[in-house]
């Protein structure tokens, strides 16, 4: 019996093999089993709609934040200036808005207050704007009229003279002031507070919690004129200096500072490899590398040190690479030896069984060998890379970027098998390869997205070429390398970027 | 016709239907799965896990091959996934050198039974055991158990050719059987 007779008796044998089996206690099993997996579901469907709402949620509430930063159209770098500008308008406009609301508040209990009353307050109220008039105006020359701000002190200039138009018709009274702004001339004691609101909008908070106490409350309802209109020239009247809180303010200075950052990275490659012989002597063995050997994917690992330089987008960086390029080489073979030996080739016998003659000779063996070899070897490569970088905003959490830049490869390791004759391999010489390669480049773009303030993490999509060959003059052939690749990094920044708050 | 019934039973989710097809397949299918992994209770799991998917996908059967082939491959994966023989046999060199030569087996061996059949079988290094049941038994073409174990077709030929040398040795020499395999195990090819 040979071994396919063989094997198809144990074909035969097994393929109609049983085990025997509790069948039912199994089944039972089974189904209880299935039960319980299908009275998962929706478990799971809840947990995840769950989830999806929670995220949802968060997503909205990130966008909504995001939104406040998008106004900004210079992006990360002063940043810091533009999130100050915003706030401010913000509270200009939220007090603008209390003033309207309050406009009409007031409009309906003024009729109910007497006349007299009114004249009073309003007279003290028109002395208190003459007398803040210029404190404010010294302020408001120091500081920094924006397009912004200039619309909002039109807007207040027309809800001024609103105001005044509403005292003037209820109480009657001809003020200078009065007369002034209705021939036109907006009011700019008002104008200027609200400039002033503008830029200190905490100073405008201290006020209104001083507005809202009880002792104010009071006041406020015998002067229901006055109230809420006009917060400043209400605690200036009455002696009330609040206590100024230090503002930020935004600056337009240019301060050259610099960012650090490190970056950690990992990646994956597939390296573009070729490989030619330096003399065309069509060997076999480089014919038999060229049509089988395959790199495989790269791995790479770098970490990075780098700075952008004041408030420009471009940055530089540096640090320390490793990759490791592999090979793979299949190789498939069938050849036919002859084993010759020396032996005994023929014995006579006589009839009673003695030996008559032996002869000695050579036997001859063929043997038909075929196989299948496998081997592996790599490349590993340690780099000093310099970039130089930019990057442009595109949400003020999603930057696109672009990089180029020099890769010094400080160093070359081949290590494994490789093919040495068409049917043997050997360990890789290093003689034939450098030690190190020298100069290379590098080009790319990248993703990346601000996860907090200090930490963003990114996709980067790069090619990496080396200009000398990996095998040196020794060698029979040339192999380059072009590395095409996509990295996944981190990046920690040691100062918080505002715009990413 | 009634294996075809209980097939479309199982499709609507009837679960007569799919009782009767675990009666009638789950002593076989039990058997595939105790050829491929260790002990009986994981290979009672591995056939859980291959009715479970048999009622997941059966209406992906699409009715023209053997029905019982169609488990016995749910039950082959599922024993190996039990294993985690996936990545085991991917990423190693190989090499194998193999002399075609015609060997001679007693006929004594075309009586042997099951049990001394897998007694034998077993004998055999793991990953040539799992190729040679693939190939042998199952009938899996060279292609098919590249995919299914992730090695190169070549590997599944060399772990093929390497597994009928040992059986052709084990059978010609029974008393030289452990000598043998420690000779392998030292080899590396284990």
């Amino acid at each position: 019996m040979n071994i396919s007779d063989f094997e198809k008796h144990i074909h035969h044998t097994f393929h109609q093999q049983e085990v025997p089996l509790n069948t039912k206690e199994f089944a039972n099993n089974l189904f209880a089993r299935m039960d319980k997996k299908e009275k998962k579901y929706p478990f799971g469907w809840i947990f995840g709609a769950l989830m999806l709402g929670i995220s949802g949620l968060g997503g909205t509430y990130f966008y909504a934040n995001s939104q406040m930063f998008s106004e900004d159209p210079k992006g990360m770098f002063g940043k810091n200036i533009a999130i100050t500008e915003v706030k401010a308008d913000n509270e200009v406009k939220a007090d603008n808005q209390v003033k309207v609301k309050n406009e009409v508040e007031t409009e309906a209990e003024t009729e109910a207050e007497t006349e007299v009353k009114v004249e009073d307050k309003v007279k003290n109220e028109a002395v208190d704007k003459v007398k803040t008039k210029d404190k404010v105006e010294n302020e408001v020359n120091n500081g920094v009229k924006t397009k912004m701000k200039i619309e909002d002190e039109i807007k207040s200039e027309k809800k001024i003279e609103n105001e005044v138009k509403v005292k003037n018709r209820n109480a009657g009274i001809n003020q200078n002031s009065a007369g002034k702004m209705m021939s036109g001339k907006p009011d700019q004691s008002d104008n200027n507070k609200i400039k002033d609101e503008a830029q200190s909008g905490e100073v405008v908070a201290h006020e209104n919690s001083f507005i809202k106490s009880p002792q104010v409350n009071g006041l406020m309802f015998q002067l229901p004129l006055l109230a809420r209109k006009d917060q400043n020239s209400l605690s200036t009247l009455y002696g009330f200096k609040p206590k100024r809180r230090k503002v930020e303010c935004p600056t337009f200075q240019n301060k050259r500072k610099v960012l650090f950052f490190i970056q950690p990275e990992i990646g994956i490659s597939s390296p573009i490899k070729s490989l030619e012989e330096k003399i065309i002597d069509n060997s076999e063995v480089t014919a038999l590398r060229k049509e089988n050997e395959k790199p495989l994917e790269g791995l790479h690992a770098a970490l990075y040190a780098g700075v952008h330089l004041g408030r420009s987008p471009f940055y530089v960086k540096t640090g320390f690479a490793y990759s490791r390029l592999a090979e793979r080489m299949d190789l498939s073979y069938n050849t036919t030896r002859m084993d010759t030996t020396f032996g005994i080739i023929s014995v006579t016998q006589s009839q009673s069984g003695d030996t008559l003659t032996v002869i000695y000779g050579n036997i001859i063996t063929e043997r038909t060998v075929s196989g299948q070899k496998i081997k592996h070897y790599y490349h590993h490569l340690y780099d000093i890379p310099l970039c130089v970088g930019y990057q442009y905003p595109l949400t003020p959490r999603l930057m696109l970027g672009a990089e180029v830049g020099l890769v010094f490869n400080v160093g070359l390791r081949p290590k494994g098998e490789i093919l040495t004759t068409p049917t043997e391999f050997a360990p890789v010489n290093p003689l034939l390869y450098e030690r190190s390669l020298g100069l290379g480049w590098r080009a790319g773009l990248d993703v990346e997205y601000a996860l907090t303030g200090k930490i963003s993490l990114g996709l980067n999509a790069r090619f990496n070429g080396f200009t000398r060959s990996f095998s040196n003059e020794i060698a029979t052939y040339n192999q380059k390398y072009l590395v095409p690749g996509v990295f996944l990094y981190g990046k920690y920044y040691f100062r918080t970027l505002p715009i990413r708050h | 016709m009634e294996t075809e019934r209980i097939i479309q039973g199982c499709k609507s989710g009837d679960r007569k239907c799919q009782e009767a097809l675990v009666y009638m397949f789950s002593p076989r299918l039990l058997a595939v799965c105790r050829r491929y992994c260790k002990d009986y209770a994981l290979a009672e799991d591995a056939l859980q896990e291959t009715f479970i998917n048999a009622f997941r996908y059966i209406h992906t059967y699409s009715g023209t091959g053997s029905f019982e082939g169609w488990l016995r491959r749910i039950a082959v994966t599922k024993s190996l996934e039990m294993q985690n023989k996936f990545f085991k046999l991917t990423m190693f060199s190989l090499e194998t050198e193999t002399n075609i030569t015609e060997s001679v087996i007693p006929d004594v061996y075309s009586t042997l039974g099951e049990q001394e059949l897998a007694v034998i079988l077993k004998k055999l290094p793991e990953n040539q055991y799992i190729v040679f049941n693939l190939y042998v038994v199952e009938g899996y073409s060279h292609q098919e158990i590249a995919q299914l174990l992730s090695i190169a077709e070549g590997s599944s030929r060399s772990l093929l050719s390497r597994a009928r040398q040992t059986l052709t040795t084990l059978l010609a020499n029974p008393y030289q059987q452990s000598s043998y395999l420690f000779a392998q195990t030292l080899n590396g090819s284990l």
